[in-house]
């Protein structure tokens, strides 16, 4: 063959990717990954912004209000770590969710996985986004927290239970990869919105259950991030913070590995 | 219903009573003080342990002897005795000297954490320790199997030689016979332990036959209440057909062992352990009666699952067969797990709703996931289950290191070596073949047009090729490698159809985007050059028109410097303007080294650009060769001209294929140009703007698909 070797590089054998340029491969994914979620008005407005105003209401001025709390102003931090929470599971259940099965309609996981993605750099740079907009939210949060919030926790306590809180976005983001790789576009905002909503009221964070529902509570993701959370910034909490994480871990690894097994066979 | 299909169902029933006494284990924690006392208590799973315990192993060791008397049937005396020694013996030996401390270990850890005091110093030193005693754990019964497997083989040998005539044999099967087509069957097998148990408060209290794990001494309750049921599975298999008899009354026999459970927990006097033996329980003269309806129901329930699933899990199924072959390593395997995981819950303050599914649920999961691993692919698997399956990415792999390995041996074959080779490629969905026995080489430099009809098989083709698709036979190869493997991917472009692009970035940081996968890439601004896109760059996708999407994958598709393109319906949706823009980067590409893989609809196209042209229909090439080699597969001509004849005249004439006819010409299309020239000129003398013109592509590719349909 002699018309090679005009625009082509001397065959060098092997086509291995040089460490730097796999390393800018995964960047460049999360970089277009965070770019279109903040493209994207209706996402990042909801997961970004509001959770300051909707504390500031609710968790400071309403909560200020309440008898409970002018005997036990601790509970300030427990409406923290509330609203902390929930602005962690939007981004990663609905972002993720929603967007990979819209991208799996459109063809566009098949074309990746014909292409030379470096494994798993797609399903990475989703989980960074969200912990992207994890982190940007909860920091928002803390800010309002420390100028109006009345936080009883510690220095340190505030930073650890900001940091469980920040990488609380990955067991969601799991479960937002696992509604991704399995529901259809048209149906992935209903499952998104059936484990979103539940998680938030029932797992008893934002006011106390009744008691035949308190047991049930465990059953919901979110119980078991506000618990580590709030065991990691000191506070009194019934369960073992150990127990807790250690369901945390599960559901990212059970949850992300199913969607990994999906994708990888299906695309 | 063939014998093959009985024993799927036999596989399933085996399974399942193995499976259930996963589920029967992971009970006690909630109503027993061992493995450990959980702070949840729970009736229901007292009695969903209850259940289970009932027909559990009745119904396995009816499986057992008629597996028993298959194996024997199909290797011999010697083959059986290697096998059982390799399946059964292994696996108790070894297996307890692995087991059995981890589940003492488990077992001493939850009594010690969460019982009351009383409880555990009844465990640690029980009133009466049986003679022999010996920690089986639940591998007493395979312990129970290798006795009967002896028994079996000397009551075997002997008849053999007393009875040569099968006298006895003869006697047994006609009452097995007389027997099983009743639903008197249970109550003569359930009378030989009712003999030995009838009048054993034992029975009530452990809530079934006492399970022998505790003594290497063989136990007489164990020893006749499940030896007869491996005698009674020994003889159906004599007589496989009685097995309609299960299969026609499993309805029946559920009901009745259903409504003798509940007789049972209902027997005046008699209050069920849900409490451990050594704690006591008095008993009282209802004794027989319990025994009675206990022991009839355990055989009611066996026959009815198994009648259940002959009924219902006849044929073969690929998910059954999976967790038929899982369930013995399962099985083996969990007690130390479970008794670990009910010992770590047992202070949780968690409903047992949540603890008991939880507990399965991990159980299974790290049970399942060391079966696909560790198990299945290893000799483990070929111990237990009789063969290993390969796991199906290994053998990728070693197809990989394979063509590498040939690779270096040849090195001088790898300029010569085509890109891309489908190697009598087959691929099916469902019933339909996709491709049937494709073999297709891209060579190096060359534009191969990939043409067809809809579902002759081009685009299945292109997915084997990007590692989309696995072939269901044949080769599929990439760069000399398998597609699977991202390297070979590292040398290829691919514009696909229908792929709607990330919506909100821009048409460069898309090609940007692309770009980072490749080693070698162009930059973004040469590559929005060569294709035109310049002018889209600050672009979002979503705001594209079609054409100009087309054009932005095709920059995506050439960034990375590929080796080989593959374009499939590049050009749908442009201008005349874009499409001729498109074809000169192709033409550029080409004479720059690169090979491309094209399928389109426009024939044209293909005319224009291809070297080679293969032409696909049902599944398989139809035809190959350049453009020219195709086109003169077809011997057609058109002739065109205007002048006093009409279509009607001129279309039966020999050598003519077809003549219309417009305002101004008449058009024909003739396999023997000359002769049909000829009698047009003699003919007619008015003849004038005579044309004739050789068939293009289009004319082959449809005469080619026509024959081919």
């Amino acid at each position: 063959m002699n018309t090679l070797a005009t625009t082509q590089p001397p065959a060098a054998g092997e086509p291995l990717m040089p460490l730097h340029r796999l390393l800018r491969a995964y960047m460049n994914e999360s970089r277009s990954q965070f770019i279109q979620a903040v493209r994207a008005p209706a996402f990042a407005f909801p997961f970004l912004l509001l959770p300051v105003p909707l504390y500031l209401f609710f968790g400071v001025v309403m909560a200020s209000a309440s008898k409970e709390i002018a005997a036990n102003p601790a509970l300030m931090n427990y409406t923290f770590s509330a609203w902390c929470s929930m602005a962690v599971m939007g981004p990663a259940i609905f972002g993720i969710g929603i967007s990979l099965a819209m991208e799996r309609d459109a063809n566009l996981l098949k074309l990746k996985r014909a292409l030379p993605l470096p494994s798993g750099s797609y399903l990475i740079a989703k989980v960074l986004m969200s912990l992207a907009f994890a982190a940007i939210s909860v920091v928002l949060v803390t800010i309002a927290a420390l100028v109006a919030g009345k936080l009883t926790l510690s220095a340190g306590g505030l930073i650890a239970m900001d940091a469980v809180l920040i990488l609380g976005a990955i067991p969601f983001s799991a479960i937002g990869l696992f509604i991704g790789a399995y529901a259809s576009a048209s149906a992935a905002p209903a499952y998104a919105n059936l484990i979103y909503l539940p998680g938030l009221w029932l797992s008893g964070m934002f006011f106390p259950l009744p008691k035949v529902m308190q047991p049930w509570s465990v059953i919901w993701p979110a119980f078991h991030l506000n618990m580590t959370a709030l065991a990691a910034g000191g506070m009194k909490v019934g369960v073992s913070p150990l127990l807790t994480g250690a369901v945390l871990v599960s559901i990212s690894v059970l949850f992300g590995g199913l969607a990994i097994r999906r994708l990888a066979r299906t695309g | 219903m063939s014998s093959q299909e009985r024993l799927h169902a036999l596989d399933a029933v085996r399974a399942f009573a193995l499976l259930s006494g996963i589920v029967l284990h992971a009970t006690m924690s909630f109503f027993l003080p061992i493995p450990a006392h959980d702070v949840s208590q729970s009736a229901l799973l007292n009695v969903v342990f209850f259940l289970i315990h009932t027909w559990r192993m009745t119904t396995f060791f009816i499986v057992a002897g008629l597996f028993a008397r298959l194996v024997i049937a199909r290797r011999g005396t010697r083959g059986f005795i290697a096998d059982r020694a390799k399946r059964i013996l292994v696996p108790l030996t070894v297996g307890w000297i692995i087991l059995a401390p981890l589940t003492i270990v488990a077992l001493i850890w939850g009594v010690t954490r969460s019982a009351d005091p009383a409880t555990v110093a009844a465990v640690s030193r029980p009133s009466v320790i049986p003679a022999g005693a010996f920690p089986l754990v639940h591998l007493w019964f395979l312990y129970y199997l290798c006795i009967f497997y002896v028994a079996l083989l000397t009551v075997r040998g002997l008849s053999i030689k007393v009875d040569a005539a099968g006298r006895v044999g003869r006697v047994l099967d006609h009452g097995a016979r007389a027997l099983m087509s009743s639903y008197a069957a249970p109550v003569v097998f359930a009378a030989p332990i009712f003999a030995v148990l009838g009048f054993d408060e034992r029975l009530a209290v452990l809530g079934g036959i006492p399970t022998p794990d505790s003594s290497l001494v063989p136990q007489l309750p164990a020893l006749v209440g499940f030896g007869t049921a491996f005698i009674v599975g020994w003889l159906l298999h004599r007589q496989l057909d009685l097995l309609t008899q299960l299969r026609k009354r499993w309805l029946g026999q559920l009901v009745v062992g259903l409504a003798l459970s509940i007789a049972c927990q209902t027997v005046p006097g008699i209050k069920l352990g849900t409490t451990a033996p050594w704690l006591g329980h008095l008993l009282t003269s209802a004794t027989p009666l319990y025994a009675a309806c206990y022991l009839l129901s355990s055989w009611y329930w066996s026959f009815g699952i198994i009648g259940a699933a002959l009924r219902f899990c006849d044929g073969e199924s690929a998910v059954r067969r999976y967790l038929a072959d899982s369930s013995y390593w399962l099985y083996l395997a969990h007690l130390p797990l479970v008794f670990f995981l009910a010992a770590a819950f047992a202070k949780v303050p968690w409903h047992w709703a949540i603890k008991f599914p939880l507990i399965l649920a991990i159980t299974m999961t790290v049970l399942l996931t060391s079966y696909h691993y560790l198990v299945r692919p290893t000799w483990i698997g070929e111990i237990l289950n009789g063969r290993r399956y390969p796991r199906a990415k290994r053998a990728v792999r070693r197809e990989a290191s394979a063509a590498v390995l040939a690779q270096q041996a040849a090195p001088m074959s790898l300029e010569a070596e085509p890109l891309a080779q489908l190697i009598g490629a087959r691929k099916s969905y469902g019933k339909s073949q996709a491709l049937d026995g494709v073999a297709i080489d891209v060579r190096r430099g060359e534009l191969l047009a990939l043409l067809g009809p809809n579902g002759a098989g081009k685009s299945t083709a292109i997915s084997l090729w990007l590692g989309l698709l696995q072939a269901d036979g044949g080769q599929v190869r990439l760069m000399g490698r398998s597609p699977l493997e991202v390297e070979s991917r590292r040398e290829i472009g691919v514009m696909m159809q229908e792929v709607a692009l990330e919506p909100l970035l821009s048409v460069r940081e898309l090609v940007e985007l692309a770009a980072s996968y490749y080693p070698r890439p162009l930059s973004v601004q040469e590559t929005l050059e060569l294709t035109g896109t310049t002018g889209l760059a600050g672009q979002r996708y979503a705001k594209l028109s079609a054409g100009q999407k087309r054009q932005a994958q095709f920059a995506m598709a050439v960034v990375g410097q590929p080796k080989l393109l593959f374009l499939d319906e590049p050009t749908v949706g442009l201008d005349v303007q874009a499409r001729e823009h498109m074809w000169r980067a192709i033409r550029r590409l080409i004479t720059g080294g690169c090979s491309v893989v094209l399928t389109t609809h426009y024939l044209e196209e293909a005319e224009a650009l291809a070297d080679r042209v293969v032409v696909l229909a049902k599944g398989r090439v139809i035809a190959s060769g350049s453009v020219a080699e195709v086109r003169s597969t077809v011997s057609r001509t058109h002739i065109s001209c205007t002048g006093a004849l009409t279509a009607e005249d001129v279309r039966l004439w020999p050598g003519v294929i077809d003549a219309t006819q417009d305002a101004h010409k008449l058009m024909i299309t003739a396999l023997d140009a000359e002769s049909v020239v000829r009698r047009l000129l003699t003919v007619d003398a008015s003849v004038r703007q005579l044309e004739v013109r050789p068939a293009d592509l289009a004319d082959a590719f449809t005469e080619l698909t026509k024959q081919a349909a």
